[in-house]
């Protein structure tokens, strides 16, 4: 769309707006809050115009144009509801319902589905077709990730436009010839492309259904919180789906300066540690399951026995290894309980894998950015040292520390059991907490609770804020991590003015100095 | 050997007798009253449901025996034995069987009414012991009620007494058997007996000491278990003397029209079984007016008391006592 | 303002009705006839009995009318197959949530891909509303004519899916509309 700056004057429904030059119908009747149904439409991809369903009547027009393909003139005045209108969508929606399988009680889209939407809003509810319906192949596999269904394709090309235009791969076609059409997959019938579940999101209809949710809960049972995608520093903005406290699924959500409309397939799997049966539950002391109380009591005796002998000086060698997958608010009661305890040996480590040109980056952690900004170092831990206490956020793989650190003291925040710990506290993930996180690009970033880990959980920045009410008198740590985050904002020059409500559901880009955050 | 044939009479009749009656009268109240309302009630335990008695009674001895907190627990413990026992002893004079009563006194009609009005106190300890606002209200009306209808029951029997001019039991049964029964000549007595003995049974329709839809049990509302089963024997049985009573004053007792019994133990096994029938037939009769009247309303209670049935009874003992003189003493 | 009370005057009783017995005597005449009647109805013909409405419950039983809801149960086809294809909307609208089930891929099947790998209803739960039956998109599940359900421990009361297709038997399907997918 070049607009050089030119604007037009369009009558929509009979409200007047002014959009840029060069918008098309659909897009200028979002400005008025009216919605043009569309199929194939999508504002990412090229325009093809095939599935007819966004027909409106123009003043002045013999017939019908459809609003994807027409761009708004100055002065043109639009309709989306005329009796015209609604009639030719009724003919579009029954021509496509006709060989329509009529899957809804098995189809994973049951419930998101465009096509089951219009058929309410914009058909007859009744069908002239008395023939028999057009059989096609039903479960199909396309690779490990996407089943496809020929039966419920209305063939509005979304998903060979994507794999095309964004991927590069062209992997889909269509074949065949009237009403035997239907999408092929090129070569073996296999999907490679690692951004290929996307193709599931664009489907309008229930063709293309994941492997992986596939049969898992129907939406309508899901609950759904706005959140991030943790697996690498990009932070892909995602909406994700839990029913009865297990995560079941994550989808793109729109983000225009992160991840536009898409995410990987690797960030898209990589929630399954949520659900793991083995996560550590309750806190442990020596081996053993004991309340919140007694485990912060025994963590407590353990740093305050450091603080009495200097902190990191040279009596008592206390070791303080945060983790990138922790949020900014837990990084500051870290830091700040280190710096009530006097510790200056600060570190975290980040897991590094491969990135590519499109959304994949080669941290794979969400906050490395947030750690340097709250002074850890990622430098390597001096595993020569003889270590008092070590106080230790793990990875989500249980690592970030040397297996052979010599240490005689050590409390650790883990996902599973750690043997080697004195005071075990679980870890929750980010899906069962809120918090910001830097992402990469220096932007800040929320992530939501989708689901609650256990009922008698703390979350780590409890935990620690307790622990240091323990051992510094009058500290008061803060309820909920918007609090903390108006505290951060106090202290820490590069939050000034931030609050949580500001950073909303899209972030906002943070002005950090390169010394802050590092290379 | 009178005397071990006294202990005898006594014990089988206090003890297994009257308590069997009773037990036999319940099952039979609640056969009938549902027969009356076309159901068919009690019919599962032993045969058709006979037993259901001795269920109840299994039920009674092993619920919990509680004594609730805030009673006087002498009075509370005391009340069901007084009322039972004025009950037992009132049947002693009764005269069921040609030449057979417990005691044959010669003032018998009298110990009836000094013992029966002692059943009273019973009621009234248990209302007032319980400390219950129901509970002492039912006591209240029960004392009241009986008092006033004491009244009218005794004067009814006075014309039974100017007629026969005996207070003996089996010597007005003896005049009925030689002359004629006495509801013949006496029926208008007769029904100012029996409504008054139904309130003095605290049956229906005056059963306002225990009225359910306004005092939730009445005098034994905080009772439960044996305690309670003890009023509720006392009840029953209270009945039975009150149909003996009926049968033995006005309905010849164990004599029948034209009829006599064989000399010997079998015909007075026979004048027994005649005088059993007869009761029989007066307890169908206070089910049957169970079932069917309403319960009357206090003040009407009394209404019918104290304003109708007394002078009514007073106006028939000066017409019977103006018969007699007509027509010449019977002695 | 307009007085709205009405006074009802009550009936002025003669001498003699103010005695009461009249009615006395009607209503002992009333209730001695239902009596006889049930009496004889035990006695004489208990096998078309005409008075005594009470019905004698284990041995009698109510004959339940065709719209009847009982307990839920899950129907076959006339080829054996459960006609359910976990859709999950009978769990959707059971009000008391008394319906959970483990919905599963068909492995060698590819005509109806899903099925119920478990599929639970706790009797407890269940208020035998119905909507399940008339939720269903495919006619699997009835509310059968079973309205005796005891046990002496709650686990049991939790059907699982081969007793609820014992419950609910073989209804025909007219359509069969998954044989020729």
């Amino acid at each position: 769309m070049s607009t050089n700056g030119k604007t037009v004057n369009v009558t929509i429904d009979g409200k007047q707006v002014t959009v840029p030059a060069g918008t098309n119908i659909i897009e200028a009747a979002r400005h008025v809050n009216t919605e043009v149904p569309h199929y194939c439409y999508h504002p990412r991809l090229s325009v093809v115009g095939n599935c007819r369903i966004c027909l409106v009547e123009i003043e002045g027009w013999p017939k019908l144009q459809i609003g994807c393909n027409t761009n708004v003139s100055d002065g043109m005045t639009v309709f989306t509801a005329s009796d015209k209108v609604r009639e030719a969508r009724e003919g579009v929606m029954e021509l496509l319902l006709i060989n329509h399988p009529l899957d809804c009680t098995i189809c994973d889209q049951a419930g998101e589905c465009k096509l089951q939407d219009y058929a309410v809003d914009h058909g007859t509810g009744l069908t002239r077709f008395a023939f028999d319906k057009q059989k096609k192949p039903k479960n199909v596999s396309w690779g490990d990730k996407v089943v496809f269904d020929a039966e419920r394709c209305i063939l509005c090309t979304r998903c060979v436009r994507f794999l095309d235009e964004l991927c590069g791969t062209d992997e889909i076609g269509i074949d065949f010839r009237g009403e035997k059409v239907s999408l092929i997959v090129r070569d073996d019938g296999q999907l490679t492309s690692p951004y290929q579940m996307n193709i599931i999101d664009l489907c309008p209809v229930g063709a293309l259904t994941s492997r992986d949710f596939r049969f898992k809960s129907r939406v309508w049972f899901m609950q759904f919180a706005n959140t991030l995608c943790t697996g690498c520093a990009r932070g892909c903005n995602v909406v994700a789906g839990a029913r009865e406290e297990r995560l079941l699924r994550m989808v793109p959500r729109f983000n225009a300066q992160v991840n536009d409309h898409w995410m990987c397939d690797e960030g898209r799997l990589n929630y399954t540690f949520v659900n793991d049966e083995d996560r550590l539950v309750a806190p442990r002391v020596n081996g053993k399951d004991v309340p919140y109380d007694d485990a912060l009591a025994r963590a407590a005796a353990i740093l305050q026995k450091a603080k009495e002998g200097g902190g990191g000086a040279a009596d008592i060698a206390v070791l303080g290894c945060a983790s990138p997958f922790m949020t900014n608010e837990e990084l500051f009661s870290f830091a700040g309980l280190l710096d009530a305890l006097g510790v200056t040996e600060r570190r975290f480590a980040i897991p590094m894998g491969e990135g590519d040109d499109m959304l994949l980056h080669p941290e794979k952690a969400p906050n490395a950015r947030g750690a340097r900004l709250f002074g850890f170092q990622d430098a390597p831990v001096d595993a020569e040292r003889d270590w008092d206490v070590v106080v230790h956020f793990a990875a989500r793989d249980g690592g970030g520390l040397p297996d052979d650190l010599n240490a005689k003291s050590r409390i650790v925040f883990s996902l599973q059991v750690d043997k080697n710990a004195d005071v075990n506290f679980p870890l929750t993930t980010s899906f069962e907490k809120d918090g910001t996180v830097i992402s990469a690009g220096d932007r800040l970033q929320r992530v939501s609770k989708a689901l609650t880990f256990a009922p008698s959980h703390l979350t780590e920045r409890v935990v620690l804020d307790r622990l240091r009410g323990l051992i510094e008198d009058g500290y008061q740590g803060t309820d909920t991590a918007a609090l903390a985050l108006a505290r951060i904002a106090q202290e820490h020059a590069a939050f000034e003015g931030l609050t949580w409500t500001g950073i909303g559901l899209q972030g906002v880009s943070l002005q950090l100095a390169e010394a802050e955050v590092g290379a | 050997m009178k005397l071990l044939w006294t202990v005898v009479e006594v014990s089988v009749v206090a003890t297994v007798v009257l308590p069997t009656t009773a037990a036999l009268l319940v099952w039979a109240e609640r056969r009938v009253s549902a027969f009356m309302q076309d159901r068919l009630g009690p019919n599962r335990v032993g045969p058709a449901g006979l037993l259901q008695p001795i269920a109840d009674l299994l039920k009674f001895m092993f619920k919990e025996d509680v004594v609730p907190g805030h009673v006087n627990k002498v009075m509370y413990v005391l009340a069901p034995a007084l009322s039972l026992v004025p009950a037992l002893v009132a049947f002693a004079v009764v005269p069921y069987a040609r030449g057979m009563a417990i005691a044959d006194l010669n003032v018998g009609i009298l110990l009836v009414f000094a013992v029966s009005s002692m059943a009273v106190y019973g009621v009234t300890i248990g209302g007032w012991a319980s400390n219950s606002k129901y509970s002492l209200l039912g006591g209240v009306r029960a004392s009241a009620q009986m008092i006033s209808y004491e009244l009218a029951l005794g004067l009814s029997v006075v014309p039974v007494l100017l007629v026969v001019g005996d207070l003996n039991m089996q010597a007005i049964v003896q005049w009925q058997a030689d002359h004629v029964w006495l509801v013949v000549p006496l029926f208008p007595v007769w029904v100012i007996f029996l409504v008054s003995s139904y309130a003095e049974t605290n049956r229906l329709p005056f059963d306002c000491p225990e009225a359910e839809t306004e005092l939730v049990a009445g005098y034994h509302t905080e009772y439960s278990s044996m305690k309670f089963a003890l009023f509720f024997l006392a009840e029953y049985i209270h009945m039975i003397t009150a149909s003996a009573l009926s049968v033995a004053l006005f309905f010849g007792g164990w004599s029948l029209p034209g009829v006599t019994f064989p000399d010997g133990s079998m015909g007075t096994l026979l004048s027994g079984l005649v005088f059993a029938g007869k009761t029989g037939a007066f307890l169908f009769l206070f089910i049957w007016v169970r079932w069917t009247l309403p319960r009357f309303r206090y003040d009407q209670l009394m209404d019918l008391g104290w304003k109708r049935l007394l002078p009514a009874s007073l106006v028939l003992i000066l017409a019977t006592a103006g018969g007699v003189a007509l027509l010449g003493g019977t002695n | 303002m307009k007085n709205r009370v009405r006074v009802v005057k009550r009936p002025q009783l003669s001498f003699l009705e103010r005695w009461y017995l009249g009615p006395v005597v009607k209503g002992l005449g009333m209730t001695i006839k239902r009596f006889f009647g049930v009496l004889t109805d035990v006695l004489f013909r208990w096998e078309n009995k005409k008075t005594a409405i009470t019905m004698q419950y284990p041995e009698e039983r109510w004959d339940f009318k065709d719209n009847f809801r009982g307990a839920p149960a899950l129907v076959m086809d006339q080829e054996g197959r459960s006609k359910c294809v976990a859709c999950q909307i009978c769990e959707f609208v059971c009000p008391p949530k008394a319906i959970t089930m483990w919905p599963a891929e068909l492995e060698d099947e590819d005509k109806v891909e899903k099925y119920p790998e478990r599929f639970e209803i706790d009797m407890l739960r269940c208020i035998y509303c119905g909507y399940c039956e008339e939720a269903c998109p495919e006619e699997a599940i009835f509310l059968v004519k079973e309205a005796e359900i005891v046990y002496a421990d709650r686990e049991s009361f939790v059907y699982d899916k081969d007793k609820l297709h014992a419950m609910g038997g073989i209804r025909e399907d007219r359509i069969m509309k998954w044989k020729d997918k």
